[in-house]
């Protein structure tokens, strides 16, 4: 290659400037979101006597809207959660009338781009600006975990829609209408050794809080009731390639995955190409194989086996309904997310009726939603009312079907 | 480590490589021939996956899917240049000026094809002949990974042809080092320049379209590509196409290595020989030591 007659001038040097401009731009984008909100991070020493105060006011009305924030991610990894989850939220309060306990309800939305940190923002902007009842939040777990303490210290309700880690006992105010990843896994993992007759396993799952937390808890299922994990690796978030983990991963009675989004359409795909769906079966906790990713996994999902407490398979009756709710917007593909979207209006529209519309003590509304005891698209939904965390039955189903008729084949409940 | 294991993971590391070229070359081509920086380069990826994946199909249809995606990508490649073009005397020259409009560029493409594909994560199947594996060192081998290879090794062979041996590789080079002489000679920059643009779209649709039955289309691919990109044309030194097709392997190589002996510290091999290189050649493998 000829270059000696070229100027020369600093490419490194241009390629530096290039790098760290993006990288600024992409720090002040993602700071974008905070800077109306840090008016209200600094009002939110605002004395939670006077909040009470006005929310107590608010009682004398009786037929006042109640206002409940929904902190959603529609930007960011998590995007693509938000307008579906909003979407079935909407229509679950649609069912009801739009109101519960007497009064009209009002959602108000909220994105927190899939950062802990604008959730914080946003959860204080909606109870100190929109004074809220209760706050739903949120889709990703750092989000959840980091609103928890927040909402505990305003005593408002945190209602969680999807499955969150573990970390939130502490907080009188919030419930998880969803079991933990970790828990669901732990299933499996028992089942696995115990139903299934696996005597050993490998375990390969992403290398992240959520992989971890499922690898965990299968792990601590499969070896407590008799069986032997004899490797575990973990992958990076965003592998492009598993060939070469694959290719070494030694031989068991049973394989557990780990892995969500687009990384599980990759994992399933090439678990397949490279051979080792041959030598043994692949099981994983619901997303590995979940509506969201079945289609583009494609036939390499065929025979997957998966622990979860959600399919849209179930025959439940609020399962119908949920579906049947679902119709109008062909666009939102029914999946644990929307499921959980779902059972959070179901949930919130119990919760006020119960307390008859007066939603002004926050701690009581708290309690009030963890004694919640309703059917949910996945059976029963009730709370441990200790923890604040979903108790839901866990199902064990295999992925059936070729090509566009792909789908879950609920084998039975584990537990 | 069997010496088959071994080859075993050269291969895998080689078809991975082979697919990092695919999706670096054009980036290395503005960047190296044009002199831009073309952020845009991860989005226009991005969107041409999507093509691709909404596009092809079972069989024949596959090709349509790869044609479309290099389509899309020609398409979006020169609309950037447009965008550029339309003020090259303050753009042109200067890099953070393209930064800012090439990284626009991505984030209002990357939402686009957020809204439109709904940001749910997409795969195309490749075509059943090639779907298969053939037994391997105790393990199995993708077909489709081996049919990748040579498509990425043709490409490469008609990249090489193009910059070394006709006059518009040689034109494109004129162009960058005194512009001003080359239009005195009666030669159009600015069609030249779109021509680089276009082949770069060119071969970034055909890295998505070639590489969707592996990396499929998602959200956030956008990032993820054109950090691949910038580590190799690093690695290989600006504007080498030669540099960046050993850097990719390279890399692929490594990454393969890494990830099947060092499980633990798979993220990091690929930093690491980096950090080595740039060590020992600080202007990359194949780069020109700056003055």
């Amino acid at each position: 290659m000829e270059r000696t007659h070229r100027k020369s001038p600093s490419f490194l040097r241009r390629l530096a400037i290039a790098v760290v401009a993006a990288s600024l731009l992409a720090a002040g984008i993602a700071g974008c979101g905070d800077d109306d909100s840090d008016n209200t991070v600094a009002k939110s020493g605002t004395p939670a006597g006077e909040q009470q105060g006005q929310a107590a006011s608010e009682k004398t009305s009786d037929h006042s809207p109640i206002k409940i924030g929904v902190i959603l991610s529609y930007t960011g990894p998590f995007g693509l959660y938000g307008k579906p989850m909003e979407t079935v939220l909407r229509a679950r309060l649609a069912k009801a009338g739009d109101e519960a306990g007497g009064r009209p309800i009002e959602l108000i939305f909220e994105d927190d781009a899939t950062d802990a940190n604008s959730a914080v923002s946003k959860a204080t902007k909606l109870v100190e600006q929109d004074k809220v009842a209760a706050v739903v939040c949120c889709v990703g777990g750092a989000a959840t975990l980091a609103v928890g303490p927040v909402l505990a210290e305003k005593k408002i309700p945190q209602l969680g829609p999807i499955p969150n880690p573990a970390g939130l006992e502490k907080y009188a105010t919030a419930a998880m209408a969803a079991p933990t990843a970790g828990h669901d896994a732990t299933e499996l993992g028992t089942y696995a050794a115990k139903k299934l007759g696996y005597k050993t396993a490998v375990v390969v799952a992403s290398d992240f809080s959520y992989g971890h937390e499922v690898a965990d808890g299968f792990k601590k299922g499969f070896t407590d009731a008799g069986g032997k994990v004899v490797q575990d690796v973990f992958a990076p978030l965003g592998t492009a390639d598993f060939g070469s983990y694959l290719s070494r991963v030694e031989d068991a009675d049973v394989a557990f995955g780990g892995f969500a989004g687009a990384d599980a359409i990759k994992f399933v795909q090439q678990y397949q190409q490279f051979g080792v769906k041959k030598r043994m079966p692949l099981i994983g906790h619901g997303p590995l194989v979940t509506e969201l990713v079945l289609k583009a996994i494609g036939d390499a999902a065929q025979d997957v086996g998966a622990g979860f407490y959600y399919s849209s398979t179930l025959k439940t009756p609020d399962n119908t309904a949920f579906l049947d709710a679902l119709k109008p917007t062909p666009q939102v593909i029914p999946s644990h997310f929307t499921a959980g979207a779902w059972a959070t209006g179901s949930v919130l529209i119990d919760a006020i009726n119960r307390m008859k519309g007066d939603v002004s003590d926050g701690l009581a509304l708290a309690k009030a939603i963890r004694a919640t005891n309703i059917p949910a698209p996945w059976g029963t939904l009730k709370f441990d009312t200790s923890t604040g965390y979903a108790e839901a039955p866990t199902y064990y189903y295999v992925v059936k079907g070729a090509g566009a008729t792909l789908h879950h084949e609920i084998v039975e409940e584990m537990s | 480590m069997t010496p088959a294991e071994a080859v075993f993971q050269l291969l895998i590391g080689l078809s991975f490589g082979l697919l990092l070229f695919l999706l670096a070359s054009g980036f290395t081509l503005t960047f190296g021939l044009a002199r831009f920086v073309n952020l845009a380069h991860g989005a226009v990826f991005l969107v041409a996956a999507y093509v691709a994946t909404s596009v092809g199909g079972p069989g024949w249809r596959f090709v349509l899917g790869v044609g479309a995606a290099a389509a899309t990508g020609l398409v979006l490649s020169v609309v950037v240049y447009a965008l550029a073009a339309s003020r090259w005397r303050v753009i042109g020259e200067r890099t953070l000026v393209q930064v800012l409009l090439t990284f626009g560029a991505l984030l209002v493409l990357a939402d686009y094809a957020r809204s439109h594909w709904d940001g749910l994560p997409r795969s195309l199947v490749a075509p059943s002949a090639l779907d298969g594996s053939w037994a391997f060192a105790g393990s199995a081998f993708p077909v489709y990974r081996l049919f990748m290879m040579g498509a990425a090794l043709v490409v490469a062979a008609l990249l090489w042809w193009l910059q070394e041996r006709t006059s518009f590789g040689a034109l494109v080079r004129a162009g960058v080092d005194d512009r001003e002489m080359l239009a005195a000679l009666g030669v159009s920059t600015r069609r030249l320049f779109a021509a680089v643009f276009a082949l770069s779209g060119v071969l970034a649709g055909l890295a998505a379209g070639l590489g969707a039955p592996v990396l499929g289309a998602a959200m956030g691919q956008e990032f993820d590509i054109l950090v691949l990109a910038l580590v190799i044309v690093v690695l290989g030194g600006p504007g080498s196409l030669a540099g960046a097709f050993a850097a990719s392997l390279a890399v692929g190589v490594a990454d393969a290595y890494g990830k099947a002996f060092l499980p633990s510290f798979a993220e990091f091999t690929m930093m690491g020989l980096v950090i080595v290189v740039l060590a020992w050649r600080p202007a990359g493998l194949f780069g020109t030591a700056e003055t």
